[in-house]
């Protein structure tokens, strides 16, 4: 090309620069773009919910349901308020009465609609809703954003979900796989606490079993000392109340009790290895503040040693079905959990261990 | 006149290595890693005999689930195992 024609090519493309400059139009492409690709990417979400939701509704049109649509309707714009915060009195007790008459208002929802299904197929559809319902809050909300972007021309606001876009969609993503999980009952990563919990039951003699509050305790006789066995009542999918049970427990007992280990699935760092095993103290429960607090105040009161043992694990893996890392580590836990309580107790103390999690295809 | 080629050959060179480079990163940031399949199995153990048989998981399966005898023994298989 010669280099006067280059020049004025040159030319052209700095008086155009310019101009963009100066009016915004390049900030308006920019907007453009990002408005284009966020749409995109809603119309992937909407896909995802549209077809979870068809899942789920003839999941429940063959227990014999005949308009799905009406419950799941419901179901999705189904929401609970946060208690009040800025008087803190009393929080701990509201909050807890929030999530248990939420918990127990949206089974009712699920159980009027399905009356003749049992409890462990009850458990697995009142899960499945729930997702598909956090699904669609996710979808509602990023298309609150982009539209009120676009509206008000406001690029930060667009800029911002841009950015964010590729971690709502690895959770959109995680969700949606999780789906197949809750639906058919499979052990998925959080369980491995229930899992730890069951395996220790089998580990011992049982001496007696009985459930509260959808939470099982097991008293069991092993390695000469007396263990109670605290875990969600399975295998349906349910976490139960161990916090408020264990602290019941303690009180019925005197708080005669040498040691509390509590085992949770923990979400890892980026760069730490699934199944990884971790010691350290304090309560392992991943709740809201009612079960925690009443864990940690029932210790306090007796001056309870109270441990606390996690197992590592990334979001995907904590919602989806358990790999197979996740249950190799469940095994070494309990051996983990045995070799801890003869290192730290006497002979014929009691020992309280609770399994924190979702107990979806663990029993007991 | 050798000066103006040489010149203009720098030029193509620079387009060349710009649009290469476009390419590269296009293609880059385009092509996502590709997630390995999965299958969730289960693996059933008899605790007497400790024989042991994979599977494919089947819907409403549990750990510990007590499925089926082992061929020609009275003992039971026990599912016990979950692999992704």
């Amino acid at each position: 090309m010669p280099s006067s024609e280059w020049d004025f090519i040159v030319q052209i493309f700095w008086i155009i620069f310019f101009i963009m400059i100066f009016t915004g139009a390049n900030q308006r492409i920019q907007m453009k773009l990002w408005s284009m690709d966020i749409r995109n990417k809603l119309n992937i979400i909407k896909r995802m919910v549209d077809e979870d939701k068809e899942k789920i509704a003839s999941y429940m049109r063959n227990m014999g349901l005949r308009n799905p649509e009406i419950v799941l309707k419901k179901a999705m714009d189904f929401f609970t308020i946060d208690p009040v915060d800025v008087e803190p009195t009393d929080i701990i007790r509201r909050m807890d009465h929030l999530i248990r008459t939420s918990d127990r208002s949206f089974r009712l929802l699920i159980e009027q609609a399905l009356p003749s299904i049992g409890r462990y197929e009850r458990s697995l559809v009142e899960t499945s809703v729930s997702i598909v319902a956090a699904l669609h809050m996710i979808y509602k909300v990023v298309r609150h954003y982009l539209l009120t972007g676009e509206k008000e021309n406001n690029w930060i606001l667009l800029m911002q979900l841009e950015l964010l876009m590729p971690q709502i969609m690895r959770t959109v993503n995680t969700y949606h796989k999780a789906i197949d999980a809750f639906s058919k009952g499979k052990p998925v990563g959080d369980s491995v606490g229930p899992l730890i919990a069951y395996r220790l039951i089998e580990s011992g003699k049982v001496v007696s079993k009985r459930v509260i509050d959808e939470t099982s305790i097991y008293e069991v006789r092993l390695d000469d000392r007396r263990y109670y066995v605290i875990k969600a009542e399975g295998p349906g999918s349910n976490v139960g109340h161990p916090g408020k049970v264990l602290a019941d427990l303690v009180d019925e007992l005197n708080g005669n009790i040498d040691l509390i280990i509590t085992v949770d699935a923990a979400l890892k760092l980026e760069g730490e290895e699934t199944g990884e095993i971790a010691e350290g103290v304090g309560a392992a429960i991943g709740d809201r503040g009612p079960e925690k607090i009443a864990i940690e105040r029932a210790a306090t009161k007796y001056r309870i040693p109270l441990r606390a043992l996690i197992v590592k694990m990334g979001l995907p893996e904590a919602i989806q079905a358990m790999r197979k890392e996740i249950y190799e580590a469940a095994e070494i836990t309990v051996e983990y959990i045995r070799k801890m309580v003869k290192e730290l107790t006497p002979r014929n103390s009691t020992v309280i261990v609770a399994g924190i999690g979702n107990t979806i295809g663990v029993p007991g | 006149m050798s000066l103006q080629l040489s010149q203009d050959m720098i030029y193509y060179l620079l387009i060349a290595i710009a649009v290469a480079l476009t390419i590269y990163f296009l293609l880059e940031t385009t092509t996502k890693p590709k997630e390995p399949e999965t299958e969730t199995k289960e693996l059933l153990t008899c605790p007497k005999c400790g024989y042991s048989v994979e599977k494919t998981f089947e819907p409403g399966d549990f750990i510990g689930m007590i499925k089926g005898n082992v061929q020609n023994v009275e003992h039971h298989y026990e599912s016990k195992q979950y692999t992704t």
